[in-house]
Protein backbone atom coordinates (compact mmCIF):
# COMPACT_ATOMS: atom_id res chain seq x y z
CA UNK A 1 0.00 0.00 0.00
CA UNK A 2 1.45 3.40 -1.03
CA UNK A 3 2.48 5.68 1.85
CA UNK A 4 1.19 9.26 1.39
CA UNK A 5 3.83 12.00 1.76
CA UNK A 6 2.00 15.31 2.03
CA UNK A 7 5.22 17.34 1.91
CA UNK A 8 6.86 15.62 -1.06
CA UNK A 9 7.39 18.89 -2.96
CA UNK A 10 8.39 21.00 0.07
CA UNK A 11 11.82 22.26 0.93
CA UNK A 12 13.26 20.27 3.79
CA UNK A 13 13.13 22.31 7.01
CA UNK A 14 16.16 24.62 7.17
CA UNK A 15 18.89 22.98 9.21
CA UNK A 16 19.34 26.31 11.06
CA UNK A 17 22.64 28.07 11.21
CA UNK A 18 25.06 28.95 13.94
CA UNK A 19 26.35 32.43 14.58
CA UNK A 20 29.73 31.04 15.55
CA UNK A 21 32.48 29.96 13.22
CA UNK A 22 34.69 33.08 13.28
CA UNK A 23 38.29 33.25 14.53
CA UNK A 24 41.12 35.79 14.40
CA UNK A 25 44.41 35.26 12.61
CA UNK A 26 47.03 33.24 14.58
CA UNK A 27 49.67 35.42 16.30
CA UNK A 28 52.35 32.72 16.84
CA UNK A 29 53.27 33.99 20.30
CA UNK A 30 55.28 32.13 22.91
CA UNK A 31 58.81 31.37 24.04
CA UNK A 32 61.12 31.10 21.02
CA UNK A 33 64.38 30.22 22.78
CA UNK A 34 64.47 27.92 25.78
CA UNK A 35 66.76 27.81 28.78
CA UNK A 36 70.29 26.61 28.07
CA UNK A 37 70.27 27.55 24.39
CA UNK A 38 72.92 29.95 23.12
CA UNK A 39 71.88 32.98 21.12
CA UNK A 40 73.41 35.86 19.19
CA UNK A 41 72.78 39.49 20.03
CA UNK A 42 69.43 40.60 18.69
CA UNK A 43 67.85 37.13 18.71
CA UNK A 44 64.18 37.11 19.71
CA UNK A 45 63.63 35.15 22.89
CA UNK A 46 59.92 35.60 23.60
CA UNK A 47 56.89 36.87 21.66
CA UNK A 48 54.15 37.82 24.07
CA UNK A 49 51.17 40.01 24.74
CA UNK A 50 52.01 42.13 27.76
CA UNK A 51 54.91 41.08 30.00
CA UNK A 52 54.14 37.49 30.81
CA UNK A 53 57.93 37.17 30.95
CA UNK A 54 59.98 40.16 32.12
CA UNK A 55 63.35 41.21 30.72
CA UNK A 56 66.36 40.29 32.91
CA UNK A 57 70.09 40.95 32.42
CA UNK A 58 71.21 41.66 28.82
CA UNK A 59 67.62 41.36 27.53
CA UNK A 60 65.75 44.16 25.81
CA UNK A 61 61.97 44.79 25.70
CA UNK A 62 60.48 45.81 22.38
CA UNK A 63 57.45 48.06 21.95
CA UNK A 64 55.25 44.99 21.35
CA UNK A 65 56.66 43.38 24.50
CA UNK A 66 59.02 41.18 22.47
CA UNK A 67 62.08 40.14 24.47
CA UNK A 68 65.40 39.95 22.61
CA UNK A 69 69.05 39.32 23.50
CA UNK A 70 71.35 42.33 23.80
CA UNK A 71 74.53 40.25 23.89
CA UNK A 72 75.49 36.78 22.61
CA UNK A 73 75.38 34.09 25.28
CA UNK A 74 73.30 31.41 27.02
CA UNK A 75 69.60 31.92 27.88
CA UNK A 76 68.33 31.56 31.44
CA UNK A 77 64.83 31.72 32.93
CA UNK A 78 64.20 32.34 36.62
CA UNK A 79 61.40 33.45 38.94
CA UNK A 80 61.56 36.26 41.44
CA UNK A 81 58.71 37.61 43.57
CA UNK A 82 56.18 35.61 41.52
CA UNK A 83 57.43 37.00 38.20
CA UNK A 84 59.22 35.12 35.42
CA UNK A 85 62.42 36.65 34.04
CA UNK A 86 64.64 35.80 31.09
CA UNK A 87 68.28 36.79 31.01
CA UNK A 88 71.31 36.13 28.84
CA UNK A 89 74.56 35.05 30.40
CA UNK A 90 77.09 36.60 28.13
CA UNK A 91 79.83 34.37 26.78
CA UNK A 92 82.69 36.52 28.25
CA UNK A 93 81.07 36.52 31.72
CA UNK A 94 80.84 32.75 31.56
CA UNK A 95 84.71 32.34 31.08
CA UNK B 1 8.05 26.61 -8.09
CA UNK B 2 6.39 23.30 -8.98
CA UNK B 3 6.21 22.64 -12.72
CA UNK B 4 3.23 20.47 -13.69
CA UNK B 5 3.30 18.88 -17.16
CA UNK B 6 0.17 17.40 -18.76
CA UNK B 7 1.16 14.97 -21.52
CA UNK B 8 -1.24 14.62 -24.46
CA UNK B 9 -1.04 12.04 -27.25
CA UNK B 10 -3.36 12.60 -30.25
CA UNK B 11 -5.31 15.05 -28.05
CA UNK B 12 -5.78 12.54 -25.24
CA UNK B 13 -4.32 13.04 -21.76
CA UNK B 14 -1.78 10.27 -21.17
CA UNK B 15 0.34 11.47 -18.27
CA UNK B 16 0.91 13.97 -15.51
CA UNK B 17 4.27 15.05 -14.09
CA UNK B 18 5.07 17.35 -11.14
CA UNK B 19 8.61 18.49 -10.54
CA UNK B 20 10.41 20.94 -8.19
CA UNK B 21 9.95 22.52 -4.79
CA UNK B 22 7.00 24.83 -4.34
CA UNK B 23 9.00 27.30 -2.25
CA UNK B 24 5.87 28.43 -0.43
CA UNK B 25 7.23 27.38 2.99
CA UNK B 26 9.44 24.72 4.52
CA UNK B 27 8.54 21.09 5.09
CA UNK B 28 5.65 20.57 7.48
CA UNK B 29 3.98 23.90 6.75
CA UNK B 30 3.88 24.04 2.95
CA UNK B 31 0.17 23.86 2.05
CA UNK B 32 0.78 24.27 -1.68
CA UNK B 33 3.11 21.30 -1.64
CA UNK B 34 0.59 19.31 0.40
CA UNK B 35 -2.13 19.94 -2.17
CA UNK B 36 0.00 18.94 -5.16
CA UNK B 37 1.46 15.95 -3.29
CA UNK B 38 -2.02 14.72 -2.41
CA UNK B 39 -3.36 15.02 -5.94
CA UNK B 40 -0.37 13.29 -7.49
CA UNK B 41 -0.45 10.45 -4.98
CA UNK B 42 -4.22 10.13 -5.37
CA UNK B 43 -3.87 9.57 -9.10
CA UNK B 44 -1.07 7.08 -8.48
CA UNK B 45 -3.25 5.25 -5.98
CA UNK B 46 -6.24 5.26 -8.31
CA UNK B 47 -4.27 4.01 -11.33
CA UNK B 48 -2.32 1.31 -9.52
CA UNK B 49 -1.75 -1.50 -12.00
CA UNK B 50 -2.76 0.68 -14.95
CA UNK B 51 -0.23 3.50 -14.99
CA UNK B 52 3.56 3.59 -14.83
CA UNK B 53 4.81 5.75 -11.91
CA UNK B 54 8.18 7.48 -11.52
CA UNK B 55 9.14 8.97 -8.13
CA UNK B 56 12.44 10.70 -7.33
CA UNK B 57 12.66 12.46 -3.97
CA UNK B 58 15.98 14.18 -4.81
CA UNK B 59 14.56 16.27 -7.64
CA UNK B 60 11.64 16.05 -6.32
CA UNK B 61 9.70 14.44 -9.17
CA UNK B 62 6.45 12.48 -9.56
CA UNK B 63 5.31 11.25 -12.98
CA UNK B 64 2.33 9.08 -13.84
CA UNK B 65 2.01 7.80 -17.42
CA UNK B 66 -0.76 5.54 -18.76
CA UNK B 67 -1.49 4.01 -22.17
CA UNK B 68 -3.65 6.11 -24.50
CA UNK B 69 -6.21 3.35 -24.90
CA UNK B 70 -6.85 3.28 -21.13
CA UNK B 71 -7.78 6.96 -20.98
CA UNK B 72 -11.45 6.47 -21.75
CA UNK B 73 -12.01 4.26 -18.71
CA UNK B 74 -9.96 6.40 -16.35
CA UNK B 75 -10.69 9.88 -17.72
CA UNK B 76 -12.99 10.80 -14.83
CA UNK B 77 -10.09 10.46 -12.39
CA UNK B 78 -7.28 11.85 -14.57
CA UNK B 79 -9.25 14.84 -15.85
CA UNK B 80 -10.33 15.71 -12.30
CA UNK B 81 -6.74 15.61 -11.09
CA UNK B 82 -5.47 17.62 -14.08
CA UNK B 83 -8.22 20.23 -13.61
CA UNK B 84 -7.49 20.43 -9.85
CA UNK B 85 -3.81 21.03 -10.50
CA UNK B 86 -4.72 23.71 -13.04
CA UNK B 87 -6.94 25.43 -10.45
CA UNK B 88 -4.15 25.37 -7.85
CA UNK B 89 -1.80 26.89 -10.41
CA UNK B 90 -4.38 29.57 -11.25
CA UNK B 91 -4.76 30.52 -7.59
CA UNK B 92 -1.03 30.34 -6.83
CA UNK B 93 0.87 31.34 -9.98
CA UNK B 94 4.00 32.12 -8.01
CA UNK B 95 4.30 28.56 -6.75
CA UNK B 96 2.72 26.24 -9.37
CA UNK B 97 2.91 26.40 -13.17
CA UNK B 98 1.06 24.05 -15.57
CA UNK B 99 2.37 23.24 -19.05
CA UNK B 100 0.86 21.03 -21.75
CA UNK B 101 3.17 18.71 -23.68
CA UNK B 102 1.49 17.57 -26.88
CA UNK B 103 2.70 14.79 -29.17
Amino acid sequence: MMRFNLQFFAHKKGQGSSTNGRDSQPKYRGIKVFAGQTVNAGSILVRQCGTKVHPGKHVGLGRDFTLFALVPGKVNYHKKMGRKYVSVESAEAAE
Amino acid sequence: MIEVKLFYQYGTLTGIESRGHSGYSHSGTDIICAAVSTLMQAVMLGLEGVAHNTIDERVPLMRVMWPVNEQEKISLLTSTIAESLAQIAKENPAYVKVMEVRK
